[in-house]
């Protein structure tokens, strides 16, 4: 009975082996329809590389994978004839195969691919469909299908950036029309009132009358990042106000470059007010790069300092609420501008003025008074105006039914 | 000339900065990299001067035994250390100098051979494709292999020890012993810099984070007291959101998930676009008044 039971576990197992065995000699079909060409809007230095897989190749139970590979082509000799694998050839990206090398080995069924070249060259590629082993060894490998040859195509303007570029010359052609406006009669040039901004000086002002310092953050982004300039500019404003007030203003500062640019700054303003013998470069600080180390750090500095006034201006994340909640417990005066979305709440919750979004980037011109900055902001509202008639255009066109619109205007 | 030149230098690279944005060409790439490799090397450059900041501001509170004095020494003393860890000492040592050797030390019946590594307890052994049950007692871990060539890693499971490879070519009888004890190493992926970082500094770091849940109960409290008419909308929409959210709303009427959701959907959503939009056109208008040179107030005067 065992013996019989045995025969039959020994039968099963040949006959699993010899159907592993027909499955491993089964040819495979190669892909169809490859085509090599440069991809729009590119650097030079890719080419876009696409084909067609047998649908039995599709399968994943059929661990057929593609190995794309690539041959330098110089336009003159006859096309270069295909390399042939081999159960021993190296089958990684960048293996050299004689004249070929491998582009890629796609495991994952994808049907293209963006190979990196060099930009002075043309280029052949050639397809294979390989069937391994749980190894990685080649059990079988389909014929070889070959593109014709194609050079990288380094483009000098990206197409699809089009709109971005037009919403750009539209601002600046509006700021061009604006500023000889704005220089010919400053006073009719009608900025709405920010109470937020009209709010620095007057808290300043308690500061002075209460003999704290002013807490200044900037932000916890790069400097880089258009919002930690922002700040940096207002930041010229306040440390101007401080020093005519006579206050000490403390900088807290989340990277190093932001703190280096943020003292040249703040000097510049006690420069500007006649008071260089007041300013202290130390008030200006580097505490960390580490979000909450930098939320800890400046949680210490206002409740051993206790400044009469926070101000927060730049780029903030889950820590905003960390810094205001704590000023907001020290009776200080705390104003903040911001354009992340998420951290707007927070502010507004626990300061006494928020600057939302656009506000912050306003408020430097806002302060200086100064015509062509004024013109500056002119042009912004200039073209919110159009972006509203667009809203509104768009919004009555969905309400109609019509969405293809777009891609009619901006193909 | 003190303000013209860097109007200057801020305006060309301003201009080709947004240039470079619509100019896809490898040639601007190359010089945009090369001009980001500076930027890196003022970054790198700007971390020495905020280190020097640091004891520009902390020292003289020390001295001075300003307000809580104390814990600029705790300040200074950390900084120090984690300065001191994070360098790379293993270079010095003959660390990186360590291997896995392996001898023949006896023979075996069979077609193939016999892999002994011995090694220390905490040291995972992986030998081809096989990998060691954990031992105790100072147990050599053995596995029997086909005759040809076979990887043996040695690695320890805990950051900042350096992994030791060896290949080992196995004659069919033989029976070959791998011996190693993979390194500890310095620098900001050793050991010492990476168990400072999970066990003291990740949970101070997790506790501030924690402490935003009762600083936003407390701005939450304030915030929807119902002072003035909109304040009042504030507090029914948060509300009406927090029933949308909370099993007991569905539990009291259907219609609280669909209004919490519309309020999110649509006035909320309405809102969150406006300012986006003012946003993008406020920085785009600031940036351009930088880049041009219009803005100069950070620069004072000549």
């Amino acid at each position: 009975m065992r013996l019989r039971s045995e025969r039959t576990v020994a039968l099963g197992f040949l006959l699993v082996a010899l159907g592993a065995a027909t499955a491993a000699a089964q040819p495979v079909e190669p892909v169809t329809a490859l085509t090599a060409k440069a991809p729009a809007n590119d650097d030079g230095r890719h080419i876009a590389v696409s084909f067609t897989r047998p649908a039995a190749n599709r399968d994943p139970e059929a661990g057929v994978a593609t190995v794309i590979v690539r041959r330098a082509d110089d336009g003159k000799t006859p096309p270069p004839a295909p390399p042939a694998l081999g159960p021993a050839s190296a089958l990684a990206a960048r293996s050299e195969l004689g004249d070929w090398t491998v582009a890629a080995l796609l495991e994952g069924g994808e049907v293209s691919l963006t190979d990196e070249v060099s930009p002075s060259g043309r280029y052949v590629y050639a397809a294979f469909e390989v069937r391994r082993d749980g190894d990685g060894k080649l059990l079988a490998v389909s014929p070889p299908v070959v593109s014709s040859a194609v050079a990288p195509r380094a483009s000098f303007f990206h197409t699809t950036r089009v709109g971005i570029l037009g919403i750009v010359l539209l601002i600046s052609g509006l700021i061009a029309w604006y500023i000889p406006r704005a220089r010919r009669s400053p006073k009719d040039v009608y900025i709405r009132r920010m109470p937020g901004v009209d709010a620095i000086e007057d808290a300043v002002g308690r500061s002075t009358e209460m003999g704290r310092p002013v807490l200044y953050v900037t932000g916890l982004e790069e400097i880089q990042d258009i919002q930690t300039l922002a700040s940096l500019l207002i930041l010229g404003h306040v440390a101007e106000l401080t020093a005519n007030y006579d206050t000490e203003i403390k900088v807290a500062n989340y990277y190093p470059m932001t703190m280096v640019v943020a003292e040249e700054i703040v000097r510049q303003g006690y420069a500007n007010a006649g008071r260089m013998d007041a300013h202290r470069p130390e008030n200006v600080m580097f505490i960390t790069a580490e979000q909450f180390a930098f939320a800890a750090g400046v949680n210490g500095l206002i409740l051993r300092d206790r400044p009469a006034t926070n101000i927060y201006f730049g780029k903030f994340f889950g820590e905003s609420l960390l810094l205001a909640e704590t000023g907001f417990l020290t009776g200080a005066v705390q104003i903040a501008g911001t354009a992340e979305l998420a951290q707007l709440p927070f502010f507004v919750a626990a300061c006494d003025y928020c600057l939302i979004g656009e506000e912050m980037y306003a408020t430097s011109a806002y302060l200086s008074r100064e015509p062509t900055l004024l013109a500056n902001l002119k042009a912004g509202d200039g073209f919110k105006l159009a972006a509203m008639a667009f809203v509104f255009i768009g919004a009555v066109l969905a309400t109609a039914s019509v969405y293809q619109l777009g891609p009619a205007v901006f193909p | 000339m003190k303000k013209t030149v860097p109007i200057v230098l801020g305006v060309l690279f301003g201009i080709y900065g947004l240039l470079e944005f619509y100019i896809p060409h490898w040639r601007v790439r190359t010089t945009t990299d090369e001009f980001q490799a500076w930027g890196a090397v003022l970054t790198a450059a700007a971390f020495i001067l905020g280190g020097v900041n640091i004891l520009q501001v902390t020292w003289p509170k020390i001295r001075r035994r300003a307000e809580d004095w104390q814990y600029k020494v705790i300040l200074l003393a950390c900084a120090a250390l984690m300065l001191l860890v994070g360098l790379p000492w293993h270079k010095l040592g003959d660390a990186d100098e360590a291997k896995a050797t392996h001898a023949v030390v006896g023979a075996t019946s069979g077609d193939g051979g016999r892999i002994v590594v011995a090694a220390p307890d905490d040291v995972m052994v992986r030998i081809g494709a096989v990998n060691a049950p954990a031992r105790t007692g100072g147990k050599a871990f053995t596995v029997d292999v086909p005759a040809g060539e076979v990887e043996v890693m040695l690695s320890r499971r805990m950051a900042g020890y350096r992994a030791l490879t060896t290949k080992v070519n196995v004659a069919a009888g033989q029976v070959v012993e791998v011996r190693g004890d993979p390194p500890m190493t310095w620098g900001k992926d050793g050991r010492v810099f990476v168990w400072v970082y999970d066990h003291v500094f990740d949970p101070c770091n997790s506790t501030m984070f924690a402490l935003l849940a009762f600083f936003v109960a407390s701005a939450a409290f304030r915030a929807f007291r119902a002072r003035n008419a909109e304040a009042a909308l504030l507090l029914l929409a948060a509300i009406l959101v927090m029933l949308a959210r909370a099993p007991i709303g569905r539990s009291i009427s259907d219609v609280f998930p669909d209004l919490g959701q519309w309020l999110i959907d649509i006035p909320n959503n309405a809102g969150r676009r406006a300012i986006m939009m003012g946003a993008a056109i406020g920085a785009i208008a600031t940036a351009l008044r930088v880049i041009v040179g219009l803005e100069r107030s950070h620069l004072g005067s000549d």
